[in-house]
């Protein structure tokens, strides 16, 4: 039988797999959150993450939160998640980055149908505990105009 | 008797060579790297939120402030000084994007130098919606006749984040 064509196939999409696989991703990317989708490009960072779906809040995989206590509790800072971040802050190897406030970074994952309310006691809490720099993980959604930039 | 016809040697070649081993590796290899493979790439929004130690420095001169209002019901672009002054209602349930960026662009156009704005959202907003509005903000892509292609055009990339004020009743 004629494999010839079949290998064809087959190293031409190994080829382009380990190519495309190159580009790692830093982020861990959960199953259970849809991320809401931007023309974003700027590229996911090594940082602390803050994971929320509907109902829980993790950081760095770890359950800190629901969901629903966060949104009964009236205060605007969610103390268990801030002693968490603290941990986080406390665990980091590097003295320089632990001190200096406004380089510290953390991603926010959210479910897309997640309302502003809680979105907002979460930023607050990481701006609480003295994180300089809150970014949001997006689903990259290319634009027309980037489609066109990459084709030039 | 027909006779028989030399066959090239390179024909032979392609059924001799022994190709197991190739495809023991290509049958590993491939349905590992399609399982691990990305289609859907990550990336982030940064954001500007002032840190508690941070110190709100008061513009002696009152400046343009744009604030960009989104309500369930409607967006509506403001001043902080001279109030409303466009809105754009929701239909279907979907926001008015497109209006947005176009009324921003006629912002961008008459404010040139200006790259910063804030977003006050209204406590059930959805998160996507709220991305959806930072993208139009920050950017916005145009097809620019000159080069005649899609270009993005920044817009305003520094977006602060509050609350919304109660709407006034009507």
């Amino acid at each position: 039988m004629n494999l010839v064509s079949l290998m064809d196939i087959f190293t031409i999409l190994v080829f382009f797999l380990l190519v495309s696989s190159g580009e790692v991703e830093s982020l861990p990317s959960p199953r259970d959150v849809r991320l809401p989708e931007s023309t974003a490009d700027t590229p996911s960072r090594e940082t602390v993450v803050v994971l929320v779906t509907a109902d829980d809040v993790l950081v760095q995989g770890e359950l800190v939160a629901r969901v629903a206590d966060v949104l009964a509790d009236d205060e605007i800072v969610i103390p268990r998640l801030k002693a968490a971040l603290e941990a986080q802050t406390a665990r980091m190897i590097r003295a320089d980055a632990a001190e200096d406030v406004a380089s510290r970074e953390v991603t926010i994952m959210g479910d897309k149908a997640l309302p502003y309310r809680l979105l907002k006691k979460i930023m607050a809490t990481c701006t609480e505990a003295d994180y300089g720099r809150v970014s949001l993980a997006v689903l990259q959604k290319r634009s027309d105009a980037q489609v066109a930039a990459l084709g030039n | 008797m027909a006779r028989r016809r030399w066959r090239k040697r390179r024909r032979h070649d392609a059924q001799d060579i022994n190709i197991t081993a190739f495809m023991n590796l290509m049958v590993v290899l491939v349905p590992f790297l399609l399982i691990t493979a990305v289609f859907s790439r990550m990336s982030i929004l940064e954001l500007n939120l002032p840190g508690p130690s941070a110190e709100a420095a008061e513009q002696s001169e009152p400046e343009f402030r744009l604030e960009i209002i989104v309500r369930r019901d409607a967006i509506e672009v403001g001043e902080r000084n001279a109030g409303l002054l466009r809105r754009f209602e929701t239909e279907a349930g979907e926001y008015d994007l497109d209006g947005l960026g176009d009324y921003l662009v006629d912002v961008k156009r008459r404010f040139p130098e200006k790259v910063d704005a804030t977003l006050l959202l209204e406590p059930d907003v959805a998160y996507e919606h709220i991305v959806a509005v930072m993208d139009r903000v920050r950017a916005v892509e145009r097809f620019d006749e000159r080069s005649s292609r899609f270009v993005m055009a920044e817009l305003f990339p520094e977006i602060s984040i509050g609350d919304a004020p109660l709407a006034a009743v009507n």
